[in-house]
């Protein structure tokens, strides 16, 4: 069967590439703004993450300036406060992470031979969240409103007693509406990792990019929801009196910080993975040879994104825990180097066996190894306890992770655009310029951070805007702020650079360094359908081992070299062996991604607003968009044009099939929601044993049997929703659209279930955080009964058009793994809210 | 099919090496050729940490030892229990995948990558178990 699509006769290049073109080509102006392909979201997401890096540089420019001398007026404590504050979000959240994703959402559909990701729309609405959420974010600053309670918005400071403006409220509504962004990609990226990869292409012939950011898009699935989940808590507490962190009425701050560093911690490896794969790749390429233990390096990638995990704590040392919980997270801490020094002997024995090339991005790859194992070093010096304690809250701190996330996530990152400019522009850059702008940038970097470490050590705090002269404190300071313009100087010129080589920059040859990686395959810019036909690979280095490669591809000779029917596709493989399982349909330009992200943008506008009963319309009209959208699915013609008999032999489409990408998108959406309700059961326990004045009444307000009840309607209606898929794939539709108007009037019947349980407990959110936690779990538990409710009438409407049944037997086992989710939860919820307290009462 | 059973505090935890592909779909999941092994293993190890972390506070803010008894208390002789038979479980996990990984590279067997890393994880988690066991010997629990 295989073979049977790989191999297709010679056709005129030009002809294939007008009917590809006619199928996938972008159109031009206004009609741009509806484009869901990879290759121009992905170019978006790293323009747009630029913007942002050029703001949040400005602003620590305007810091260094105030701190060049003593006493400094150039700005007050609460511009500061706003600027350090802006400075570590945009970086981390608006930079860091978006440009990693758009790179790697540009590259992988191309690494791995697909010809665009799993979900393009997805894809085009997490940009628009991004750009959006981004804009009212950064707007802040020019409102004199920005957050100032640092870029971890501990509370107290960050609650409304302490912080009673609108500042926080941008943070914590801005920051999650970007996450929404960053899981959306993050899920897309892994999928697409999974189930596209080119016919062969198994686990151990994966580019090592495509593992590291398959393990980071891992990480951000299971690390952002705690910090989603806080964010939501924190902003409830703060618009609406509810007490989560509040010391006096139950809560406590303390978990806020657990939840914050549950997250925050794995965001430092969710940014160094990537930069950890673009290494990986480039260094073999600029070596002349194939990367030097490349199993040891995947192996290093999961231990790093595990170890990262249970490193949490040690961001709160100095918080008051017992020293033996202090030993287990310092030697965590010091665990991880190991995987990540594995790293680096690896990249160096294979620079050390190789042909090395001198090169601008391997100047900027010899820049990193030198500043982030000096990072690293540091860093193992914060894991000893006492240390810490130290150096607490001083400039060494700040030293420390500027080397490791400048060293390790910026200068990989420039190396990996100059590698890859040009593959974007079909041009080279300047290498006179890119030598001129590494050397200012990595002189003016270390001139600023490494005098730093010694500003720290002589107990300079941070986040204090000015200082007295008589510290001594005077010259590093000023030394620092004067290399830091020096470093600014470099990073713009490497900035122009970039700009002038679209206009100016010699075009490039056909794959220009003589890299051993498909993403060179498809053209210098690439087209907008990646590849004329899906090569089959039986290697690591495509390119080394068949260089004839992109002359194959370019005249259909391998899989699916046609596009006359209409429809945008790729091969659907299997995740371990990249053996075709089915042909993945992809949907075209849309305009309900753009749609759905300005309803959602005005929402988090009321919101800031307090405009509360208009915010929840407009959410409600976007919920309708985002269904509307999603009525496009599957069977549906605006999804599968065409006739879908004419494809190759054995494969079908996969919306035909009962194992599509939409599966394992729900698989890990229900992954990321299992982490955010995992971290609300955290909470809850957290509360019960540690809050000083936490106080449970003596009876249950919720009761014994009310959640059991609801778990029963669920798994009711889960059980009829399975019986459904295992009936599709015993041949049989009988009956199923009752089957799913049964199941909704289950899922209805626990909604109303759920909406009188909230009515009759008398929780009082405001009084306690007892109550606060148990409405916002019952909340919880409502919104996704009643989304599997709409779901599953969605199904029963869709069986009624003709888009599920024999013929499309693929959505109901989608539907299935949400009730399943829920069902789960009320049970979970069951068990800690209404069993556990019985017990413990009875216990004590 | 060779089975390999490891019982360990109630808790089964099988590693199946599988020829036949017709093999039950839990045997399947089981096998050293499953992704699955590439998580399992230092999904434990941080599930232990967090166990432990949270056992050592409940147990602190409950009952705390007296400070004089320093490291030989119930808290820690309970928590390096768990942390031991943690270790052992993980070891062995590691060996049983090393072995498969022995036997595929010697048929030449494709899955021998996937094996070798999970072995490689196994590894990895059950010295950070290990390791993580020292301070529970040296350390009074709640001070």
């Amino acid at each position: 069967m295989t073979e049977a699509i790989q191999s297709s006769p010679p056709q005129d290049a030009k002809t294939l590439h007008d009917e590809f073109e006619a199928v996938w080509g972008n159109p031009r102006g206004w009609r741009a703004l509806s484009v869901v392909n990879h290759g121009n979201i992905a170019k978006r997401f790293m323009v747009t993450a630029a913007v942002f890096f050029v703001v949040a540089g400005l602003l620590s420019m305007l810091m260094r300036a105030q701190l060049a001398l003593p006493n400094h007026r150039f700005m007050g404590a609460e511009a500061y406060n706003q600027a350090f504050t802006m400075h570590g979000s945009i970086m981390m959240f608006l930079f860091a992470v978006p440009v990693l994703q758009g790179l790697g959402a540009y590259l992988l559909p191309k690494m791995i031979g697909a010809r665009d990701l799993v979900f393009p729309r997805l894809a085009a609405f997490a940009y628009w969240c991004y750009l959006f959420g981004g804009i009212i974010f950064t707007s802040s600053l020019l409102m004199g409103v920005a957050p100032n309670a640092g870029w971890f918005m501990y509370t107290p400071l960050s609650s409304n007693v302490y912080s009673p403006g609108i500042n926080s409220d941008f943070w914590l509504l801005g920051i999650t509406f970007v996450e929404i962004s960053t899981m959306a990609g993050a899920i897309e990226l892994a999928v697409s990792i999974l189930r596209t990869r080119a016919t062969g292409m198994s686990l151990q012939r994966m580019p090592i990019f495509a593992w590291a950011m398959l393990v980071t898009s891992m990480m951000i699935i299971v690390g952002f929801p705690p910090l989603i989940l806080g964010s939501i808590l924190l902003e409830l507490e703060r618009s609406a009196g509810w007490a989560f962190f509040d010391t006096t009425r139950g809560g406590d701050p303390v978990l806020w910080q657990h939840l914050f560093w549950l997250f925050g911690h794995p965001e430092v490896y969710i940014i160094f993975l990537p930069a950890a794969g673009v290494i990986s790749t480039l260094v073999p390429v600029f070596a002349r040879r194939p990367l030097v233990a490349y199993q040891w390096v995947v192996v290093a990638f999961i231990s790093i994104g595990f170890g990262s995990f249970g490193l949490w704590v040690h961001h709160m040392f100095a918080v008051g825990i017992p020293a033996l919980a202090q030993a287990f997270f310092a030697v965590a801490s010091m665990l991880v180097s190991i995987p990540t020094g594995i790293m680096i002997f690896a990249w160096i024995a294979t620079l050390w066996s190789g042909r090395p090339v001198w090169s601008v991005p391997m100047l900027w790859l010899a820049g990193f190894l030198f500043v982030f194992v000096a990072g690293g070093l540091t860093g193992v010096m914060l894991a000893f306890v006492p240390f810490n304690w130290q150096v607490h809250d001083t400039h060494f701190v700040v030293a420390h992770f500027h080397y490791v996330l400048v060293g390790g996530m910026l200068f990989p990152l420039l190396a990996g655009v100059y590698y890859w400019l040009p593959h974007f522009s079909g041009r080279m850059p300047s290498a006179r310029a890119g030598t001129l702008g590494f050397w200012l940038t990595f002189i003016g970097f270390n001139g600023t951070f490494l005098i730093m470490h010694w500003t720290g050590l002589m107990g300079m705090p941070r986040r204090v805007y000015t200082y007295d002269t008589d510290l001594g404190w005077d010259f590093p300071n000023l030394v620092s702020s004067i290399f830091s313009f020096l470093m600014a100087f470099g990073l713009v010129t490497v900035l122009v650079d970039w700009t002038l080589h679209w206009r100016f920059g010699r075009p490039a040859p056909v794959n220009p360094w003589d890299a051993d990686t498909l993403e060179w395959a498809t053209g210098t810019p690439p087209r907008s359908y990646n590849f004329a036909s899906l090569p089959p690979l039986d290697t690591r280095h495509p390119l080394w081992d068949r260089a004839d490669l992109p002359q194959t591809i370019e005249r259909g000779e391998h899989a699916l070299p046609d596009a006359s029917h209409g429809r945008r596709e790729t091969l659907g493989s299997d995740p371990l062996t990249g053996m075709p399982r089915e042909v993945i349909h992809l949907p075209g330009n849309s305009w309900w991604p753009l749609v759905a992200g300005l309803l959602l943008a005005v929402v988090c506008i009321l919101l800031l607003l307090k405009a509360y009963a208009a915010a929840a319309a407009v959410a409600a009209l976007a919920a309708v968009v985002l269904l509307r959208w999603s009525w496009e699915n599957g069977a549906h013609p605006k999804a599968a044009s065409g006739d879908a008999d004419d494809l190759p032999q054995g494969l079908k489409l996969h919306s035909r099939t009962f194992d599509g990408p939409g599966l394992w998108g729900a698989g890990l959406t229900m992954l990321a929601d299992a982490a955010l309700y995992g971290s609300l059961l955290f909470g809850w326990l957290y509360l019960w044993t540690v809050a000083p004045k936490w106080s449970p009444p003596a009876q249950s307000p919720i009761g014994l049997w009310p959640l059991l009840g609801v778990t029963a309607l669920l798994a009711a209606g889960w059980w009829l929703l399975h019986g459904c898929v295992k009936r599709l794939k015993r041949g049989l539709d009988s009956h199923l659209q009752w089957r799913l108007i049964m199941t909704t009037a289950l899922g209805a019947g626990a909604s109303a279930a759920l909406i009188a349980l909230l009515y009759v407990a008398g929780l009082q959110p405001r009084a306690s955080a007892h109550d606060a936690v148990l409405v916002f779990t019952l909340a919880f538990l409502l919104f996704h009964t009643a989304l599997g409710t709409v779901l599953a009438a969605l199904q029963a409407c869709r069986v009624g058009y003709g888009y599920v049944g024999m013929r499309a037997p693929y959505e109901p086992g989608v539907v299935a793994q949400i009730w399943q989710f829920t069902t789960a939860a009320a049970a979970l919820a069951w068990l800690f809210m209404s069993l556990f307290p019985m017990a413990w009462r009875s216990g004590s | 099919m060779v089975v390999y059973v490891l019982v360990s505090d109630g808790l089964a935890v099988g590693i199946v090496t599988m020829d036949s592909p017709s093999a039950k779909p839990v045997a399947r999941r089981f096998s050293v050729g499953h992704p699955l092994h590439l998580v399992l293993g230092l999904s434990i190890w941080f599930a232990w940490l967090c166990l432990a972390y949270g056992a050592l506070s409940v147990a602190c803010a409950f009952k705390a030892p007296s400070p004089e008894l320093a490291s030989f208390t119930q808290i820690n002789a309970g928590l390096l229990l768990v942390t031991a038979l943690v270790t052992v479980t993980l070891g062995v996990a590691a060996w049983l995948a090393r072995c498969e990984a022995a036997r595929l590279q010697a048929a030449n067997s494709p899955g021998q990558f996937l094996a070798n890393v999970a072995a490689a994880l196994y590894a990895s988690a059950t010295l950070s178990s290990a390791v993580l066991a020292v301070p529970l010997v040296l350390l009074p629990p709640c001070v």
